[in-house]
């Protein structure tokens, strides 16, 4: 794409952004919303979010929201790649859990909350605990199906240049799967946000959905709008960050 | 110490109580149609396709070792080329599987590639390669790990025919230098022919005739292998009359041809199309086997032209240098003379 189209593809992105950011602020500046503290103008909310960057609030409760989702993550990103990875890769493997995990996968991972409440107790270890198990599950799903997916013609391939099981798993199939196994990991950082802020919500005093609580009853909608900006923004980033990454790893090949 | 093969009435899903044997160090070229069960042959050797019978190499039943631990090279009809490695990678990683050191084997890997003159492609991915540089690596993959078998899956199929004739002179070599025991899959006879002496033709799962080139062209036991290697021009014999020293006279379509008698009664000839000499001009000497010809058409193929010629006794295919071809300046509608050199008519006996 020439270096114009590129622009002008930015521009027709942008356009409908700048034009809904702009009706929003005429709209509240006109007060065709009831009630001023409901519904605030754009610049207001950006001038929230600027105090609430400013005074450290923001990152008083954004960052332990982050350290539970990257934990949490993290973890049941690792543990549903391996499960995944060997119930996709090994018949005994599947025959053995893919039951197991075929009536676990369908609970909502917040339908787990309460019993974890009981089990583990309102403390640092239960939203990661919920973020594993809202991860974990998805993840295994995934990548036990990218990995079933690889064509089956590379391995035989390897077996003939006399690669073993394990070989053929760790330099051949993964690496052929992992397009499947970032889609996985794209749709459950999304999820991780949404489970964590409900999580916050309901069950845990701090991290950004607690916040999010506070301000609700505080009738504070600007500091609503400005958490659920700064979501807004965490998630797409991530995102971005991921794809990045799967390029990274696979734009030589594909 | 090349390894030898055997197959004991092997059957599965494509196959029917398949027996062969491969002698170390030989090239057997198997054809047959699509669909007859060639690369089912080969996945039996290689370990992949399950089978009821058995498999030996030099004496040894292999039926239950893995793929891995065959010792077998498979160059696929699709390359199977890993797309998430480069040239290099995936020449490397037969030998790296099977504990090379990494550097080592790159070195090796490279070494390979420098000797298929593949040098400017050694850090290019699979799918910026063309079709005749992925079977060059895929053969030179195959290779690396010097097995004791060969299994090559129509190697020449869907590449363009210089490509094709480099890659099989590349190919030949390769088989003469390595002595490495191969099976040689086509479904092309001119190519199995160019590749091994020794022939199997396969059909609907079965063997039906396993000889020398000579013997499946000129004694096909059944009309399978008669239809399927219909390479040869073949002229009905409505007379035939043995004139003594080895020779008889066949009368195909009003000519009259010298043919050699070997004491069977005959009702048609056979006479491969490099054996039909095609002139323009009425070639000097005893008119012995020639006779007068319209052009149907040519074709060519690499270095050869098939040259399509309708005579009183029917059509006949001349096979011929291109460039003796093109010199002769003869388009379709031409006529021409063809001369059957003797030495190349063979004589079908008559079927039971």
């Amino acid at each position: 794409m020439t270096l114009a189209g590129e622009r002008g593809r930015f521009f027709w992105s942008a356009l409908p952004v700048a034009a809904a950011i702009a009706a929003w602020e005429i709209a509240a500046r006109c007060r065709l919303a009831p009630g001023d503290a409901a519904f605030p103008p754009f610049s207001a909310v950006l001038g929230e979010l600027w105090d609430l960057t400013a005074s450290g609030v923001l990152a008083q409760n954004f960052f332990p929201s982050l350290r539970r989702v990257l934990i949490g993550l993290a973890a049941g990103a690792a543990a549903g790649i391996l499960a995944g990875a060997a119930i996709g890769w090994k018949r005994q493997a599947a025959a053995a859990l893919r039951p197991i995990l075929s009536l676990l996968y369908p609970i909502p991972a917040l339908g787990w909350l309460p019993l974890l409440m009981i089990w583990i107790g309102l403390n640092e270890f239960l939203p990661v605990a919920v973020i594993f198990i809202c991860s974990f599950f998805p993840i295994c799903y995934t990548t036990a199906s990218s990995i079933e997916g690889v064509d089956r013609r590379y391995v035989q391939a390897a077996q003939s240049l006399g690669a073993s099981d394990l070989r053929i798993l760790a330099t051949v199939v993964f690496p052929l799967a992992l397009p499947g196994v970032f889609t996985g990991l794209r749709l459950e950082t999304g999820m991780a946000w949404r489970v964590i802020i409900a999580a916050e919500m309901v069950a845990i005093p701090t991290g950004i959905g607690a916040m999010l609580i506070r301000a609700e009853s505080l009738v504070r909608a600007d500091v609503i709008m400005a958490c659920l900006a700064v979501l807004s923004i965490v998630c797409l980033v991530s995102e971005r960050l991921l794809i990045f990454l799967e390029r990274r790893l696979t734009r030589k090949w594909r | 110490m090349a390894v030898r093969i055997e197959l004991r009435k092997v059957r599965n899903y494509a196959l029917k109580d398949v027996s062969l044997e491969v002698r170390g160090g030989d090239t057997l070229a198997v054809i047959g149609p699509t669909g007859a069960g060639k690369t089912t042959l080969l996945d039996v050797v290689a370990g992949f396709a399950p089978y009821d019978g058995a498999v030996f190499f030099d004496g040894a039943p292999v039926d239950r070792r893995p793929a891995r631990r065959r010792s077998v090279g498979y160059v696929f009809q699709d390359t199977r080329l890993f797309p998430h490695m480069d040239v290099r990678s995936n020449i490397a990683f037969g030998l790296v599987s099977r504990g090379m050191p990494r550097r080592k084997a790159a070195e090796k890997a490279d070494g390979l590639i420098a000797l298929a003159g593949l040098d400017p492609l050694a850090d290019r991915y699979p799918r910026t390669l063309s079709g005749g540089e992925k079977r060059r690596v895929a053969l030179m993959r195959a290779l690396a790990t010097e097995p004791d078998i060969l299994l090559l899956d129509e190697p020449l199929s869907s590449l363009d025919p210089a490509t094709a004739r480099c890659i099989g002179m590349e190919l030949r070599r390769i088989l003469e230098r390595f002595c490495i025991t191969a099976i040689y899959v086509t479904h092309d006879l001119q190519e199995a022919a160019e590749m091994a002496c020794a022939i199997s033709v396969i059909n609907e799962g079965r063997i039906e005739q396993s000889g020398t080139l000579e013997d499946v062209l000129f004694g096909a036991v059944n009309e399978k292998v008669y239809e399927f290697v219909g390479a040869p021009n073949v002229l009905a014999c409505e007379t035939f009359n043995r004139i003594g020293h080895g020779l008889a006279e066949a009368g195909c379509g009003g000519i009259t041809l010298l043919v050699p008698d070997d004491g069977r009664d005959v009702s048609r000839i056979a006479v491969y199309p490099r054996d039909v000499h095609l002139s323009r001009d009425m070639p000097p000497g005893p008119g012995v086997n020639r006779f007068k010809v319209t052009v149907v058409d040519s074709r060519d193929f690499g270095s050869v032209a098939r040259v399509r010629v309708r005579a009183a006794c029917g059509m006949l295919v001349s096979e011929l240098p291109r460039e003796a071809c093109e010199a002769m300046h003869i388009g379709p509608g031409g006529e021409a003379y063809v001369i059957l050199k003797m030495g190349g008519i063979r004589a079908i006996p008559a079927r039971a």
